[in-house]
């Protein structure tokens, strides 16, 4: 023991402060940097050194410069990160959904589906009338492009979806490749946990990507003795140290749309993930926006398949002389219930009424519709026969295999009548609809052309059949009438379910994102609480650190006053 | 309002204070704008989602507030049409009520001809102003014309000024609720009673199964539920679903495809109902059950009871009549004989061309006798001795559908009498399944199963109406539509379709005013079709416009009769209708008086009661009243104003001359040509003149030189080149020996010339008309007894058939003719039925008709053909038709007053005004009913309002802001807001370096 020694410690001792000031000073510089964790100095007793029988301390040592964090509450942080952004996703996705909508305005297509039903009404209040009618055909535009642009629309916000889905790939390449280098480079500076400090810089980096990452996908991170993260996702690694795995898109078809999905690239497995934006992405194209498409859809086939149907058995004010159905088989030589058409015909029979406009004449026939899977089942080919067969009328296949069928002679016109295996409203012959998707329903090109042939009448009992407006009540009813393929609901019901479940989910959704966000914000609260620079704390240690400064000073003093007092001797 | 966050318990850092500060300052901003938006748009809510289950129920009243609007809309357009009608309708009662008074003040011996005359002048303008009225239109609608609302309801008919309606009787409906459907017109049929009541249509035309009747169209309309049967053989069992079912063919060809395991069943669709039969292993039985509790299979009738054995024999499925039903497929079955092969595709059934039993018993045979070298070559024969079809095939090589082709090709030919199809449930490839020849001593199948009588189509119908006679054929109609379409297309003023109940047909006359009929035209069409308007169900009471037949105690009236020759003077019978309830009865009663002597029996022709006179004596038929009864008149057996009623002798107008006597005859029946009188004068014109005021047929004939006088033949030449040749016919009588009409004719005596009968006396003739020249044929019955009268006759071709034979099955029956079609001539027809021994020869004969050829050699040949029924008779009375029916309206009643005032009939003037009266209260009925519908939209429309508050009330309450407590809402977020800002700012302001 010597002054030389004590002087030694005292230096040490101001070092040590000096190394504490500056990463109070680290700490204050950083207060608002956000990632930013605070930092926290080590110090510890120096070794004891003997001196004959004395064992005397040496000081202060600083051990090591170490961040304050939770590594437990940070992964459950980037957990509810995920979480949040993906409730988010689907929040913003259903918010665009109900714009979209506009239900509770007088605009939206509720009104219109009602003004539609109100304008069949009109025909019962002025029976005969064509301008009645012409005004249901103008209100069915009406109906059929407010769907096709609430369709449009819908697919223009999954479109859009698609595209931010298919940018993230990179946007997940870009982060797992900056936490590979930044793993790396953390083993090389800390040495393979050969340090006590943290590099922390570095560190905070990381966690900044991690966060980010968790941002987009559900990850799982896992820190590795030399300093390096794991980082899954689902099953699948996405950086394994001082690797990283790259994603990619992968395009496919869904519902009319080239979908991106991203995988793996290595393994070509989808990257699956059950939050972060991507997951919220996805759900939102898929099922949130596609869900309600397909609701849409639904509706607008049930409503044209089940108006027509109804419609087609009806009377107009003129009968037709040319007509060809609307919608084509894929061969003209398959049973009707096996060609391709959109909607299905079943085993039964429908009248043909021909009439002789000059004479008044009308010949009546049965065409059976033979779909009872026993015999040769009718086919397109078989159908044009049997109504070529029909006194009057002739008809043919086209070459676009669609049924023609016309007159054969200008004073005849046709109608139709008892359909009961829906084969009118299959192939769209005297049908009010066209198209069968939200997206492609349209009102009937021969009837905006000639409103007259609105199919208002039923045969009665006397065997009028175009001077009544029958058909028109049931038309006017349809809106309440339980449909047996929708489990017995109406077409409001089935509206009703449509909005309704939108609604409610969007509801669900605001709720569970709200949740999300107060459970994220709760844990920042609490990661703050661990790693979050306090400037009145860094005070009080600067203070502190100061004091001690000054006390090793002064005792350095007083050690060189006693060497003076050595010398003059 | 704003989440609360948890707020760390250890420490807290500067960048959590600024962050959270900064997010509370947000929320409190977001919470305020909340607010501020309801309040701006004074809406609770602006996304559904704010409120998920407020927004459905806000969607869901604002369609029940959109649709409601609708409704209200309905409501006052339609109301407004109940208006005008009741308008329109309110001073109707009133003029009807001052004709009424009119007409009342003009009856009897004190007014004059003048008086009457300006009442029914009277009567004639409230027609008109009634017209008008009828015709009115509102807001584009013709008020009063069913659901033709563009059609003028009422018009005048192009003769006579009757009232026809062209509207219908549909019913324009509008929704007054959401759900509830009112009528919002009044036709012409309930208020002006523009529509006569249905015509019968009780007949029911019954008709047959087929393979494509709808299962819906069965058990007379009430249809089959569709559920499923179970089939069970010695423990298998099969359940088949029919869910899918359309049509009977495809119950069978369910049941067919799907027997129990192991088992094989074939199923017919007879003509009435499914037939299922069992192959199985010997002492199997089939049993068909319900499954579930259903009633399927009872519906199809074929719920089997206990022990049926291998056959199920259905119950009567009774199909409705439709449209499209055939009318080969009514009134009756085919005789039919399915014949099975073994394998599939290949199953085939024998049918008649028509229904009745006349073909049942065909022995159906398939031969292989080498004569078929392959297959295509297949020919089909029949032979009438033995009453056998045989088709020629190359055994196992010949196919169904050969057979079929073979089979038809004859029949065309006239070569079988029965066709041949492919059955439907086997036929999946059209009939290529092989046939394998019949072995020997066996038969493949012989008909069985006809009944009934073909439809009369040729005959058709007689409808009198708007004063003229229409006869309406249906030769050609295919289906019952065809036969409607005729009716409806006539200018008859018809509406003709089928009834409620679907069985038959029901017909009603759209004119007013004028007396309406249905009757026979020779035949028995109107009879099968049950639109006779006369029959023998008719009852009494309702004869003569509900008058009813009016009797006296004792005898009604007496008939005479011819009695026998050189026998004393007959008795006149007494018939005494007292008691008797319908025309029937009535018949009856006469026919029970001088069986085998005289005949009672309804028109022939028309309508009415006929008398035919089958005794030989000289009397003449006549029909007396006694002690001025009315019955005979109010029975059309004698007219109106006479005592007695006689027909006439046959009209012979003879002439000294040999080869000159005439027989005239009238070619339509009727009392409008009975006892015309057929004069020859002297004047040398060549004219015939027809006068039916007179009632007298005029010749202007040349009697001198005798080179140039006029001879018999030239009477039927004019007669037939004249108008009146429409109506009359002569020809030369018979007993006049060898006459060719060369011998000249007389002038009639001028005070007494021959009076024409109703009929002919001579015997029912027809003449059969063949193409080509010297061969047409009149056939004649034998005796004048009118059991012939209506007799058809039948020509039938067969190849190499030698000398044609005759059968004839006595009265109703046709007389069948087999000839040989490879060359039959006329005269071969005429010595074969000279020559047979049957009662063919028996009852007729057959003459070379002269007008074909000149002369006519009988050298040409016969062909296929059914004649015209005989026509003529025996003598015979033909009563007036006494059941006239008319449309009971406002229309009819003033027509008949306004003639019944020029002609001072009082009882029709009475009436037609008890006619007024009734149809006045079914007006005044129709417009309280109307009052009601008005009063019932009236309640609605109040009612409607009331729901509209309360549902825009539930609406407010959801959709609506409370503005006061928005407004609280609103300071309270402001002085938090202001709070928040206070205390953050201290917050941030406040630290530890300040005091250092």
């Amino acid at each position: 023991m010597s002054l030389f020694s004590s002087i030694r410690m005292a230096v040490n001792t101001l070092q040590a402060n000096e190394v504490a000031l500056q990463v109070v000073g680290q700490n204050i510089a950083n207060a608002n940097t956000p990632g930013y964790i605070r930092e926290e100095v080590l110090f510890s007793p120096a070794p004891t050194q003997r001196n004959g029988k004395l064992l005397m301390g040496l000081g202060v040592q600083v051990d090591a410069i170490v961040q304050k964090i939770d590594k437990f509450l940070e992964e459950r942080l980037r957990g509810s990160i995920s979480d949040r952004v993906d409730a988010e996703t689907r929040e913003a996705a259903y918010m665009q959904l109900e714009g979209l909508i506009g239900e509770l305005s007088d605009t939206d297509l509720s009104t219109s589906l009602n003004n539609f039903f109100n304008t069949i009404h009109e025909i019962l209040n002025q029976s005969g009338g064509v301008s009645a009618r012409n005004l249901t055909v103008l209100q069915g535009n009406t109906l059929t492009t407010d769907l096709n642009r609430l369709a449009d629309r819908a697919m223009k916000i999954r479109s859009d979806l698609n595209d931010h889905i298919f940018d993230m790939a990179a946007d997940i390449n870009r982060l797992t490749e900056a936490i590979r280098v930044l793993n790396v480079r953390i083993t090389q500076i800390e040495g393979g946990n050969v340090s006590a400090s943290d590099a922390v810089g570095l560190r905070d980096q990381r966690l900044m990507a991690l966060e980010n990452l968790a941002k987009l996908v559900e990850i799982r991170v896992k820190e590795q003795e030399s300093g390096a993260v794991i980082v899954y996702s689902g099953s699948q690694f996405l950086v394994f140290e001082g690797e990283a795995r790259q994603v990619e898109v992968v395009l496919d078809s869904d519902r009319g749309l080239s979908v991106a999905n991203i995988h793996m690239a290595n393994t070509d497995a989808p990257l699956d993930t059950a939050s972060g934006e991507l997951r919220g992405l996805l759900d939102s194209r898929d099922q949130i926006i596609g869900g309600f498409l397909d609701r849409l859809d639904n509706f607008a086939h049930t409503l044209a398949f089940e108006f027509n149907k109804a419609f087609s058995q009806g009377q107009g004010l003129n009968g037709f002389q040319d007509l060809t159905s609307e919608f084509a088989v894929d061969q003209v030589d398959a049973a009707l219930n096996e060609a391709g058409l959109k909607f299905m015909p079943v085993n039964g029979s429908f009248q043909v009424i021909v009439h002789n406009k000059q004479t008044g004449d009308t010949e009546w026939a049965d065409v059976v519709v033979d779909l009872n899977g026993l015999d040769s089942d009718m086919t397109l080919e078989n159908l044009a026969d049997a109504l070529d067969d029909v006194d009057g009328i002739s008809a043919t296949t086209t070459s676009g295999r669609k049924l023609r069928i016309t007159t054969d002679s200008p004073e005849l016109e046709f109608f139709f009548h008892g359909d009961t295996s829906g084969v009118l409203a299959v192939l769209g012959l005297n049908t009010f609809f066209t198209g069968s998707t939200a997206l492609d329903i349209g009102v009937n090109a021969v009837l905006k052309a000639d409103p007259s042939k609105f199919a208002a009448s039923l045969v009665t009992a006397d065997g009028d059949f175009t001077q009544n407006t029958a058909n028109a009540e049931v038309l006017a009813a349809l809106q309440d009438r339980r449909i047996a393929s929708q489990n017995n609901e109406t077409l409001n019901v089935l509206y009703d379910r449509m909005i309704g479940e939108t609604t409610q989910a969007a509801s669900i959704a605001g709720a569970v994102a709200e949740g999300a966000r107060v459970f994220e914000q709760t844990l920042r609260g609490q990661k703050m609480a661990t790693s979050g620079v306090s400037l009145d704390e860094e005070a009080v240690n600067m203070i502190a650190f100061q004091r001690s400064f000054q006390a090793s000073a002064k005792y350095i003093a007083t050690l060189t006053e006693l060497f003076e007092i050595l010398v003059e001797i | 309002m704003a989440n609360i966050v948890g707020i760390p318990t250890t420490r807290v850092s500067d960048l959590f204070m600024r962050q959270r500060l900064t997010n509370q300052i947000q929320m409190d901003q977001l919470d305020a704008f909340r607010v501020q938006m309801q309040l701006s748009t004074g809406r609770r809510i602006q996304v559904p989602s704010e409120d998920s289950n407020a927004a459905m129920r806000i969607i869901d009243l604002q369609r029940l507030l959109e649709r409601k609007g609708q409704v209200r809309s309905n409501l006052s357009t339609n109301q407004s049409y109940l208006l005008a009608t009741d308008s329109a309708l309110s001073s109707v009662s009133g003029s009807l009520a001052e004709i009424r008074a009119v007409a009342m003040g003009v009856v009897g011996e004190i007014a004059t001809d003048a008086q009457r005359t300006a009442a029914s002048q009277q009567v004639q303008q409230m027609i008109r102003q009634l017209q008008d009225i009828a015709n009115q239109k509102f807001r584009g609608r013709y008020l009063f014309a069913g659901t033709s609302t563009t059609v003028m309801p009422f018009g005048e008919t192009d003769k006579g000024g009757y009232v026809q309606y062209f509207g219908n009787e549909g019913k324009v409906s509008s929704y007054s609720d959401i759900d509830l459907l009112f009528e919002t017109n009044l036709h012409g049929g309930e208020v002006f009673g523009a529509i006569s009541e249905k015509v019968l249509g009780a007949k029911d035309l019954d008709p047959i199964l087929t393979y494509n009747t709808r299962l819906a169209d069965l058990r007379s309309g009430a249809g089959i539920t569709r559920g499923s049967i179970e089939i069970s053989v010695a423990g298998n069992r099969s359940t088949i679903d029919i869910t899918s079912a359309e049509t009977i063919g495809d119950v069978a060809a369910m049941i067919r495809a799907n027997p129990p395991a192991g088992k094989t069943l074939d199923v017919e669709i007879a003509p009435t109902g499914l037939v299922v039969t069992l192959h199985g292993d010997p002492g199997d039985t089939l049993a068909i059950r319900e499954v579930g509790g259903g009633t399927t299979a009872d519906e199809l009738g074929i719920l089997t009871r206990i022990g049926v054995g291998t056959t199920v024999v259905g119950e009567d499925l009774d199909p409705i009549l439709r449209l499209t039903t055939r009318i080969g497929d009514v009134l009756g079955t085919r005789s039919y004989a399915p014949v099975r092969s073994y394998g599939s595709d290949n199953d085939l059934i024998f049918e008649a061309p028509t229904v009745g039993a006349a073909y049942d018993g065909i022995e159906i045979l398939f031969e292989d006798d080498g004569s078929v070298a392959l297959p295509g070559d297949e020919t089909a024969s029949y032979d009438p001795a033995t009453n056998t079809l045989t088709v020629k095939i190359k055994s196992h090589q010949t196919e169904a559908r050969h057979v079929v082709s073979a089979v038809e090709t004859a029949f065309l030919a006239g070569n079988v009498p029965i066709t041949a199809r492919l059955d439907p449930l086997d036929s999946p490839n059209g009939g290529r399944g092989v046939i394998a020849a019949t072995p020997v001593g066996q038969i493949e199948g012989q008909t069985a199963g006809g009944s009934g009588t073909a439809f009369d189509a040729d005959a058709g119908i007689q409808i009198v109406n708007g004063g003229e006679t229409h006869v309406i054929t249906f030769t050609g109609a295919e289906t019952i539509e065809d036969l409607l379409n005729v009716l409806n297309m006539s200018d008859a003023g018809l509406t003709a379709r089928i009834n409620g109940s679907a069985t038959g047909i029901d017909i009603r006359s759209r004119i007013s005013g004028v007396d309406f009929m249905i009757g026979e035209n020779g035949g028995q069409t109107a009879t099968q079709l049950g639109l006779r308007t006369f029959t023998e169900t008719t009852r009494l009471e309702d004869l003569n416009f509900g008058r009813g037949v009016a009797t006296r105690d004792g005898t009604d009236f007496t008939i005479t009769i011819a009695g026998t020759p050189a026998g004393p003077p007959p008795v006149p019978i007494e018939i005494d209708v007292s008691g008797l309830e319908t025309v029937g009865e009535v018949i009856d009663l006469i026919n029970a008086q001088a069986p085998g002597e005289l005949v009672a029996r309804l028109a022939t022709y028309g309508n009415g009661i006929e008398l035919v006179d089958q005794s030989t004596g000289t009397d003449t038929l006549t029909v007396s009243r006694v002690q001025l009864g009315r019955a005979a008149i109010d029975l059309g057996l004698v007219p109106e104003g006479q005592e007695s009623y006689s027909a006439a002798a046959p009209l012979l107008v003879t002439s000294t001359t040999t080869k000159s006597n005439l027989i005239f005859t009238a070619d339509n029946p009727g009392a409008e040509v009975a006892g015309v009188r057929v004069v020859f004068e002297d004047t040398g014109t060549g004219n015939v003149t027809y006068d039916p005021t007179a009632k007298t047929l005029t010749f202007g004939i040349t009697t001198a030189p005798p080179a140039a006088a006029t001879t018999a033949a030239d009477i039927i030449a004019w007669l037939e080149a004249s108008p009146a040749g429409a109506e009359f016919s002569a020809e030369l009588d018979p007993a006049d020996t060898d006459s060719d009409g060369s011998g000249n004719v007389e002038d009639t005596d001028p005070f007494a010339p021959p009076l024409l009968g109703d009929e002919g006396g001579t015997e029912a003739s027809a003449t059969v008309v063949f193409s080509g020249t010297d061969n047409d044929l009149v056939f004649r019955a034998k005796s004048a007894l009118p059991a012939q009268v209506g007799t058809e006759i039948q020509f039938n071709g067969v190849a190499a058939f030698g000398p044609p034979t005759f059968a004839y099955a006595g009265p109703g029956n046709p007389l069948i003719i087999t000839y040989d079609s490879d060359g039959t001539t006329a005269q071969e027809i005429v010595d074969g039925l000279a020559a047979d021994a049957g009662p063919a020869g028996a009852n007729f004969s057959a003459a070379l008709d002269p007008t074909d050829g000149s002369p006519n050699l009988g050298t040409g040949t016969v062909d296929v053909q059914t004649s015209t029924p005989m026509a003529g008779g025996s003598r015979f009375l033909k009563g007036a038709d006494v059941n006239r029916q008319e449309t009971e309206g406002i229309f009819t009643a003033l027509l008949r007053l306004k003639t019944a005032l020029m002609n001072n009939d009082l009882g029709e003037i009475e009436r037609s005004i008890a006619l007024l009266d009734d149809r006045t209260d079914k007006m005044n009925f129709a417009r309280a009913e109307l009052g009601v519908r008005q009063q019932g939209l009236d309640i609605t429309q109040v009612r409607l309002d009331n729901e509209e508050i309360d549902l825009k009330e539930s609406l407010s309450r959801d959709f609506d802001v409370d503005m006061i407590q928005a407004i609280s809402d609103f300071t309270a977020r402001q002085i938090s807001f202001e709070a928040s800002l206070r205390t953050a700012a201290q917050l941030l302001s406040i630290t530890l370096l300040n005091y250092l």
